[in-house]
């Protein structure tokens, strides 16, 4: 087991480097130029674009910039802000407990509403109960965010006053405070997840339920909902657990436009400003992160095989 | 004795109800007396990166600006000069020298003084080329700064530039504590300290930023709010809602389909400021089909502004025939609706015979990509097609159109405009041939010595003169479409007062008070 860990985190160095220059390219060689951007429409003055260039360094060679910005990103300086000359580091560092609680939150209320609303569809297949559960399944993947997300506003914060808008308040501020406004991003970002993970559950139960071990099991007398937990749930949790980790990506791109709209301070809320401000050394380093936090979503489901399922041996 | 009839009675008594309503909001508005503490919760439209104001590129940290810091000179009501951290200042006959007197006694937020070395410091600060200012530029007619004494600093200019007053009514004229510059480096814009009503507190980005009354501030009896919280806030819809939902007490701007559920709704009130923001089509003056004056006049001829106002803005404007909004007073000159280019289908296809093209044309109109101007694109492809003319409507996220519009690689695209405080930036900017946004490569000798003309003359009738002339030649050659002069509105509780209504559409909190 410790060598396969080691083995994964020594493949992710590669990995790492070859995304670092994928993204690179992609942000450098996108269209627009940020010193357009950098100053205001009406003071585009050539010469104060040319001094402003140098010294952001763009007036290097592409290689020159990606060595610079690699070799520093190696020690720790992920380099400073176009727009506001504030460290990068520090202001990708903040947002991150922004994005974790919410997409934590969405991935454990999805999963919790998923797990048994997919058994009971898979035990009760082909009843009313069964449509009524994979009809919520097409409907929360066929809404967008941006519309779910503004209904729930109007809903909720505008006509019923029971929730705020938008905003948000750091744990400091006690749970409660911190939680209530999270409770719209949550739902929102979640309900497409949960029925992602909804058709899954429902699918590998359906595949499990009729396997001859289940059979063995009920006829050896065990009890009715041991059978369904132990013995199906168990059977099952493979699919499950590949589509919970695969998806990380999902609520990862979901964080995005919903932190937008509820004016979440996250990662995902920073990586559409700075596209929009094309602030390349924030842009790097968000999707740096984005890109660590799926592959440690897949590790992580990897290292769950093994405990899900005897048969798998990691090497 | 008259009989008294019903209608009398009716009349009269109506007449009472209209006078005591009218009485009442008076007593509202002018006799309680401000009342101090409370909050103010702002949200805004857009987004900040930096509180450095020498590096500030959107007015959403312009916004900030005015509460962190004090300018040097003022905006009043009339979009015209007054004093600000300058008590009085006096020009050199031949405009190459300025002496400022400054108001004594006044601190930064860190205690140290804002006298003449901070604000020789501040001005230096800004022409040092390492700073990366964008203002440099504006002002590099400065020679010298020098300090006379505490209170007194003079400039030294290398040619008259009569605009240099204006700026220091934004960007380049607020001044930052020198210590905190010097303690912060390029991190000051994260940690500002200047010299007004409200001292900075906190910035959780993308959040809020928090500002706290500053005790010191030199405007004694001032400010009323315990603070101010300003929230960025990107979707209208959600930040009309959370004004709906009593989160917010006030947001910058109001959109238009939502302003008549606002103004009708009893717990809000609204400030109108007209013409503060203008959309306008620039033509490629310098390549096919716009290099020809005939074929943009046939543009501007087939536009209908009226159904614009109507459709689009909900009558919250009113239609543009030249590129000087009446925010600019007594720039304003009325006659341009007499000369300027009315709707009129007849005289657009004559123009479109003239220009050799009397079946019409086709081009490609750019846009950005929002809502707005995609309806105002949809609606003046209409008008187009009415005298055969075929706009192609292509929309463009804002870095890549604001790159084409740079490299002059259009034919035609929507712009618009917000007034800078003096005309100057409306108007050299864009029609001088040596204009910082005159992407539409527009040359005109006659306007270009004018427009110089204008940057040495005094504010007063010799100016206005110019400015009208030019506006003349400007709209006979049409260089842009003109559109129309939108109304901006300000959106708030109907517990908030003493906000005053400055066209450059920036709120300024000193005075405003929370207050059922």
């Amino acid at each position: 087991m410790l060598r396969f860990v080691a083995h994964r985190v020594i493949l992710t160095v590669p990995m790492l480097v070859l995304l670092s220059i994928g993204i690179f390219l992609m942000l450098h060689l996108a269209p627009g130029d940020v010193v357009t951007l950098l100053l205001p429409e009406d003071l585009q003055n050539p010469q104060v674009a040319r001094d402003l260039r140098h010294q952001l360094g763009l007036d290097q060679p592409l290689y020159v910039q990606y060595w610079r910005w690699v070799t520093h990103a190696a020690r720790g300086d992920l380099g400073y802000s176009y727009r506001s000359r504030a460290y990068v580091g520090p202001e990708v560092a903040a947002r991150i407990p922004v994005t974790f609680e919410l997409t934590a939150l969405a991935m454990a209320g999805a999963v919790a509403a998923a797990l048994p609303l997919g058994v009971i569809g898979a035990l009760r297949r082909n009843t009313t109960v069964d449509a009524l559960i994979s009809g919520f399944a097409a409907l929360g993947l066929a809404m967008p965010a941006f519309w779910l997300g503004v209904l729930l506003i109007l809903l909720f914060a505008v006509n019923l006053h029971w929730l705020p808008p938008s905003g948000y308040a750091p744990p400091g501020q006690g749970i409660g405070a911190n939680l209530r406004p999270m409770i719209l991003p949550t739902v929102t970002l979640g309900i497409p997840y949960a029925a992602v993970v909804l058709r899954f559950v429902r699918l590998s139960v359906l595949d499990v339920v009729e396997a001859d071990y289940v059979r063995t099991a009920r006829a050896k007398g065990v009890g009715r909902w041991r059978v369904i937990v132990w013995h199906v749930l168990r059977g099952a949790l493979i699919p499950i657990i590949t589509v919970v980790a695969l998806e990380t990506g999902r609520l990862l791109g979901g964080a995005v436009v919903t932190e937008t709209i509820f004016s979440l301070p996250g990662v995902g809320r920073l990586a559409v400003d700075s596209v929009l401000s094309r602030d390349l050394p924030i842009l790097q380093a968000v999707t740096l992160f984005m890109a660590l936090a799926l592959i440690a979503a897949n590790f992580a489901a990897d290292v769950l095989y093994a405990w899900a399922d005897p048969r798998v041996k990691y090497q | 004795m008259r009989r008294l009839t019903r209608r009398r009675l009716l009349g009269t008594a109506g007449a009472a109800a209209l006078a005591l309503a009218r009485s009442e909001r008076r007593a509202r508005g002018a006799v309680a007396a401000p009342t101090n503490g409370g909050t103010l919760r702002v949200g805004i439209t857009g987004g900040w990166s930096t509180l450095d104001p020498p590096h500030y590129t959107n007015v959403s940290e312009r916004q900030i600006f005015y509460s962190i810091y004090s300018p040097l000179f003022s905006l009043t009501p009339q979009f015209t000069i007054g004093p600000g951290l300058v008590q009085s200042w006096n020009a050199s006959p031949d405009g190459l020298r300025l002496r400022f007197q400054l108001q004594p006694g006044v601190r930064f937020h860190d205690g140290t003084p804002c006298d003449a070395a901070a604000v020789k410091f501040n001005i230096e600060r800004i022409l040092d080329p390492a700073t990366g200012s964008a203002f440099r530029t504006i002002l590099s007619p400065i020679r010298e700064v020098r300090v006379a004494n505490p209170v007194t600093v003079d400039l030294a200019l290398s040619q008259p530039f009569t605009p240099l007053l204006s700026w220091f009514t934004e960007g380049p004229g607020f001044m930052s504590s020198p210590d905190a510059v010097r303690k912060w480096g390029a991190q000051y814009g994260q940690h500002p300290v200047g010299t007004g009503p409200f001292a900075f507190a906190e910035w959780v980005k993308d959040d809020h930023i928090t500002l706290k009354r500053f005790p010191g501030f030199w405007q004694r009896g001032l400010p009323h709010l315990d603070g101010v919280v300003y929230r960025p806030l990107n979707d209208e819809t959600v930040k009309m809602a959370d004004l709906r939902a009593g989160s917010l007490d006030l947001v910058d701007t109001v959109p238009a389909q939502q302003q008549r559920a606002i103004r009708n709704d009893q717990r809000f009130q609204t400030m109108v400021l007209p013409g503060t923001r203008w959309p306008m089509i620039r033509l490629n003056n310098a390549a096919p089909p716009f290099n020809n004056k005939a074929l943009r006049q046939a543009v501007s001829y087939a536009v209908d502004r009226v159904q614009i106002v109507t459709a689009i803005y909900f009558d919250q404007a009113q239609p543009a025939y030249g590129p000087i909004s009446p925010v600019y007073r007594e720039y304003y000159d009325p006659a341009v609706s007499r000369y300027g280019y009315g709707h009129d289908p007849q005289k657009a296809r004559a123009k479109l015979a003239e220009g050799g093209q009397p079946n019409g044309f086709s081009f490609t109109l750019e846009i950005f990509t929002s809502p707005e101007q995609t309806r105002l694109a949809e609606l003046i492809k209409a008008h187009l097609a009415e005298v055969g003319i075929t706009a192609n409507i292509q929309a463009y996220e804002l870095t890549t159109l604001q790159d084409r519009i740079t490299g002059k690689r259009y034919q035609a695209v929507i712009g618009s405009w917000t007034p800078r405080p003096d005309i100057d930036g409306t108007m050299y900017n864009h029609f001088s041939s040596r204009g910082n946004v005159n992407s539409m490569s527009y040359h005109n000798a006659t306007v270009d010595d004018l427009l110089e003309r204008t940057r040495t003359v005094p504010n007063g009738a010799e100016r206005i003169r110019l400015y009208r002339q030019i506006q003349r030649l400007v709209v006979e050659d049409a260089p842009w479409v003109f559109l129309i002069f939108e109304n901006l509105m300000i959106g708030m509780s109907k517990d908030v007062h003493g906000l005053p209504a400055i066209p450059d559409a920036i709120m300024r909190f000193q005075s405003t008070w929370i207050g059922a």
